[in-house]
């Protein structure tokens, strides 16, 4: 005999009986909501996004940050890399899709869709913690085994579903004189995935919200030790003190400051600087020049950086891959270098790294007064005037302020956990057709499982060979 | 010749064998409207047998050359091109085992692709079906390493420092294990349209697999994506800088996420096996196009 179900599991067996009633009409607003909220809007908003993204994954896209001239220019170049197409494209916006207000209608549409989702997942989750929902298709494919029954047909189901209650609290029964049709269903945590997944979507685009109103990006900060740069439309200022170490290991000292405070610390790579809602990260170090000068009693000289108009007793010249050569003067020498960086130079018997310098007398560039190389450090001779030269690294930093980084952490999480939860956890399914022919009764079950169709086959079919043992005398 | 390249080429070529073998017995069964149980016990495991194989050949050559390099796998074109193929084999077979998803009670016995064996299915077409998607998945996957290792051979560009933190080997095996399902995804559907010709009962079976190989992928590629993210925020300051391999990354997952909601619209299923079949070729693509522009990553 079976065993009765437990007081606190309610048997829910649904008759779904044929009618002939006409189904009431649905109002426009449950159509429209209906429409929203379905699958069809995701699988149609999914593919929108998906569709915007690869377009900008083709096209290049304008760095956060830029404004003004800046702007202008990368816009031009970008455009001219299309020739014919260039100003088209750049008129519908394609270099700055992903700050364009096409994406902000699209992500727009996609939150208030999973409000919609969420509301209906809410409703459908509360209802179906004990309930079948409408049963779904038998597709091919899914493993499936008969079972003789031993009949008549209504004894032999209601034992059947005695057995199924346990493992299957959700259970449909629609039944015929010529047989029954049973579809069960066993629901754990899973049920809350979608729900989970939802509320994830919503405070990922919550976090790209506040990013977008009140966070803000400078990108590529070149500073060798001793400078500062400024972000933009901020009061922060970021100092760089010290570089220690090489290559990989490269940490830069820096010093960010703000009208209320100061703080220092260090960032390598992915090894970032954070003050609330700030991050500092070194981006790439290089090589940098460092020049002092001083006249025969001792006292310091003006230097001037020629690119950034930049003065200084000590200035200090930057080296990248696209910046090979730098030039400084002596405004009041009325002198003016010119520093190449070579990686190497095998001919004048350098295998690494070396600063070619030369100085020009203000009045004549057609000559050098002086030409030499420095490996690390050197100090030269111009007239009166003595110049100390020191190789030292410059990094190239990157400053964020991500207040929306808690909503997009906690979106993150709880997506994953949605996803994980609907796709992997022990939600099953299982169909059992039952035809009585000639006075026997034939149970063909068909089971479904993201944990492993055959594994909860095998059991349902332990459960349905079970009445039939109970049965037996 | 670098040791790793020539690693690659041998799982290159072992794959190819597995997926040129279970093809055969695939097309010779429907040719001959079934075929032998011995017959069919030894096809089964001997593709497998080469993927694993060929996978840990592969995985040879990558960690060899990880230790040489001392960066984590994935930065570039090459090396996260062969990290989604080896996630494919991973992947294709694991599900193929199993019958259904990771951790499926399916035992090491081998049943044909998928181990399907629908009802009134007496013939076996279903597995057939399933073991022609398995058969084509493993012939992309062999074309695949190989194309990568030719990429690798010819393209050898010094390893960012930012590839040389933990965080960015994680990223990089969690996008390949969620990007490696799409190829046997696709396989499915083209063995779907395929033998929908012939049977269109049975051509809904590589479909099935090719869901459950996609179920069981996506959630390790949304967990990519909350790697991308830590890894460039810690690196960059950001947590999306829109470059194209995290764009590709998105519209894969985007994809996926639509490919496995098609299954519950009733429009879709009227569609036919078109609509699955076209999200997974671009499905695939933006799979391979994520990982094949891993470099810019490093921008």
């Amino acid at each position: 005999m079976s065993n009765p179900p437990p007081e606190n599991q309610k048997l829910e067996v649904h008759l779904i009986a044929k009618t002939t009633e006409r189904t009431p009409r649905p109002d426009l607003f449950d159509t429209l909501w209906r429409a929203a909220g379905g699958t069809t809007a995701t699988i149609l908003l999914a593919v929108t996004l998906a569709l915007t993204l690869t377009v900008a994954a083709i096209f290049p896209q304008q760095p956060p940050g830029l404004d003004g001239a800046a702007e202008e220019r990368w816009l031009s170049a970008a455009a001219a890399g299309y020739p014919g197409l260039g100003p088209a494209l750049r008129n519908l916006g394609i270099f700055n899709l992903l700050a364009s207000p096409w994406r902000r209608i699209l992500l727009a549409l996609i939150a208030f869709h999973l409000l919609l989702r969420l509301a209906n997942q809410a409703r459908a989750t509360w209802l179906a913690r004990r309930q079948a929902q409408d049963p779904a298709p038998v597709h091919a494919g899914l493993p499936s085994r008969e079972i003789p029954l031993p009949g008549p047909l209504n004894p032999a189901m209601e034992r059947l579903a005695d057995a199924l209650v346990h493992r299957y609290p959700a259970l449909a029964l629609e039944s015929s004189p010529e047989g029954a049709l049973v579809y069960a269903e066993r629901r754990g945590p899973e049920i809350a995935g979608p729900l989970v997944s939802y509320l994830g979507g919503l405070c990922l685009l919550l976090g790209l919200l506040i990013n977008g109103a009140a966070g803000w990006v400078l990108n590529d900060v070149t500073l060798a030790p001793g400078g500062s740069a400024r972000a933009p439309r901020t009061s922060l200022d970021i100092s760089l003190k010290a570089i220690a170490g090489n290559g990989a290991d490269a940490v830069s000292s820096v010093v960010a400051s703000v009208p209320g405070g100061t703080r220092s610390g260090t960032a390598g790579y992915t090894r970032p600087f954070i003050w609330g809602t700030l991050w500092i990260v070194q981006r790439a170090t290089g090589p940098a020049l460092a020049v002092t000068a001083r006249d025969a009693s001792g006292k310091a000289i003006l230097l001037q950086r020629a690119a950034g108009q930049e003065t200084g007793e000590v200035i200090s010249l930057p080296f990248t891959s696209s910046e090979t050569e730098q030039a400084f003067a002596a405004p009041q020498r009325d002198i003016i270098f010119r520093v190449v960086n070579y990686p190497a130079l095998p001919d004048q018997g350098y295998s690494g790294p070396v600063f070619l310098i030369e100085a020009y007398g203000g009045s004549d560039l057609s000559k050098p007064l002086l030409s030499r190389t420095v490996e690390n450090e050197a100090t030269i001779f111009v007239g009166d005037a003595t110049f100390v030269l020191r190789r030292e690294q410059h990094a190239v930093l990157s400053a964020a302020s991500v207040p929306g980084l808690a909503p997009l952490a906690l979106g993150g999480l709880l997506l994953l956990a949605g996803i994980v939860l609907s796709l992997w956890w022990g939600h099953a399914r299982a169909w059992i057709d039952v035809t009585a022919t000639d006075g026997a009764l034939v149970a063909v079950a068909t089971a479904a499982s993201p944990a492993g169709d055959r594994g909860v086959l095998q059991r349902l079919v332990g459960l349905i060979a079970g009445t039939e043992a109970a049965d037996a005398p | 010749m670098r040791l790793e390249l020539v690693l690659w080429l041998v799982a290159g070529l072992m794959v190819l064998i597995g997926g040129g073998l279970c093809l055969a017995v695939s097309l010779r069964a429907a040719g001959q409207g079934g075929v032998q149980e011995r017959e069919r016990e030894l096809t089964d495991r001997g593709p497998a047998v080469c993927a694993y194989l060929g996978l840990a050949t592969l995985v040879g050559g990558l960690a060899w050359q990880g230790w040489v390099k001392r960066a984590w796998p994935g930065a570039t074109a090459g090396e996260a091109l062969l990290l989604v193929a080896g996630a494919a084999l991973l992947l294709g077979t694991w599900v193929s085992h199993a019958g259904g998803a990771p951790h499926a009670a399916g035992g090491p016995r081998f049943a044909g692709a998928a181990g399907l064996k629908a009802a009134g299915d007496t013939e076996g077409a279903v597995g057939a079906s399933g073991r022609l998607a398995y058969g084509g998945g493993l012939l992309a996957t062999g074309v695949l390493i190989l194309g990568a290792t030719v990429l690798a051979w010819i393209v050898v560009p010094p390893a960012a420092p930012q590839a040389h933190t933990w965080l960015f080997g994680l990223r990089s095996g969690l996008a390949s294990l969620g990007l490696g399902g799409w190829l046997f995804v696709f396989a499915g559907n083209l063995a779907a349209l395929w033998q929908g010709r012939v049977n269109a009962t049975v051509s809904e079976a590589a479909p099935g697999t090719a869901h459950a190989v996609l179920r069981a992928g996506y959630p390790w590629l949304t967990a990519a994506l909350l790697a991308g993210w830590s890894w460039q925020m810690a690196a960059y300051a950001v947590p999306w800088r829109g470059v194209p391999a995290d764009l590709w990354l998105v519209v894969a997952w985007l994809l996926g996420g639509a490919y496995l909601m098609l299954g519950s619209a009733r429009w879709a299923k009227r569609l036919g096996a078109w609509p699955p079949a076209v999200l997974s070729f671009a499905g695939l693509a933006a799979a391979l196009l994520a990982a094949g522009q891993a470099g810019s990553l490093f921008w």
